[in-house]
């Protein structure tokens, strides 16, 4: 009978990552993942079914520790403007953290297994999102949008600045290095256009 | 909280549960037909599926207490090759 081993789960999850990211999906396979992690093809599928369980099952940890730590000291009952801000500074700070986990989630949202991540998303932080919204509304302290429209003001521009930084240059090819300065005036921008 | 439950589950099914990885030269959906019927049939069996994407066609099967050797007979029986995929 062969054992769950956890660190060995946690290191092939950091290969299939690294691996996702570096080629992309489409030259991904059991075998090459077996082969970077330097285990058996067989203990691959002791941990998952084939190769897209083992992406949506990467997918679903990457996504819970993001929700983790997106969702930490934040209160969907706080003020618009104090909960965005905890929200932004979380999600920077995952981002700073877990850069290849936040470029792995990217590249899933734009293959097709883009419809069962969305399905497996977590429930809890869809609720604290949408409850944090609502409330915020009525309360007068934010304007009523398209839910589309209101991510791209509330949450692109976050992830605009992020992704200037990883790429260490602008769209015209300057230099760029985030800070938190930069994130507390693009906020402050931000919660402007959003206060009614 | 639910997902902390649902981890906790999987453990406990784990560690129950044993998976057998089986290599085999089942190539195509319909052949995966063939041999569904005995595989589904049996209580021992929870659940089973056929990489076809990969170069192994790996036959994987989580179970209650049933031998390698009564699966490798039961595809060959089917008429594929099956052998365990060695670590």
């Amino acid at each position: 009978m062969r054992i769950r081993d956890d660190n060995k789960i946690q290191a092939i999850r950091e290969k299939a990552i690294d691996l996702i990211v570096a080629q992309g999906f489409d030259g991904f396979s059991m075998q090459k993942l077996a082969k970077a992690a330097n285990v058996s093809p067989a203990t691959l599928y002791i941990y998952y079914k084939d190769r897209e369980d083992l992406i949506m099952q990467i997918w679903v940890e990457s996504f819970k520790k993001m929700a983790d730590i997106s969702l930490k000291n934040f209160d969907p009952n706080m003020s618009f403007s104090e909960g965005l801000r905890v929200q932004w500074m979380n999600r920077a700070k995952y981002c700073m953290k877990h850069p290849e986990q936040m470029q792995f989630m990217e590249q899933l949202r734009h293959s097709p297994l883009q419809v069962k991540a969305i399905e497996v998303m977590g429930a809890e932080f869809k609720k604290a999102m949408r409850t944090f919204v609502h409330n915020a509304i009525k309360r007068k302290e934010l304007v009523k949008l398209q839910v589309e429209v209101y991510w791209s003001i509330a949450f692109a521009p976050l992830y605009n600045l992020i992704k200037f930084h990883f790429e260490g240059k602008n769209m015209g090819g300057d230099k760029f290095a985030l800070t938190e300065k930069t994130l507390d005036e693009t906020l402050k921008l931000v919660i402007k256009a959003l206060t009614p | 909280m639910n997902w902390i439950n649902q981890i906790a589950c999987n453990l406990i099914n784990t560690a129950k549960m044993e998976v057998l990885i089986l290599k085999t030269n089942i190539r195509y959906k319909k052949q995966v037909k063939t041999v569904a019927p005995l595989l589904d049939g049996r209580d021992n069996i929870s659940r089973w599926n056929i990489d076809l994407e990969d170069i192994d066609k790996v036959l994987r099967i989580e179970s209650n207490d049933i031998e390698l050797t009564e699966i490798v007979q039961l595809i060959q029986d089917a008429g594929f090759h099956c052998e365990e995929l060695a670590d």
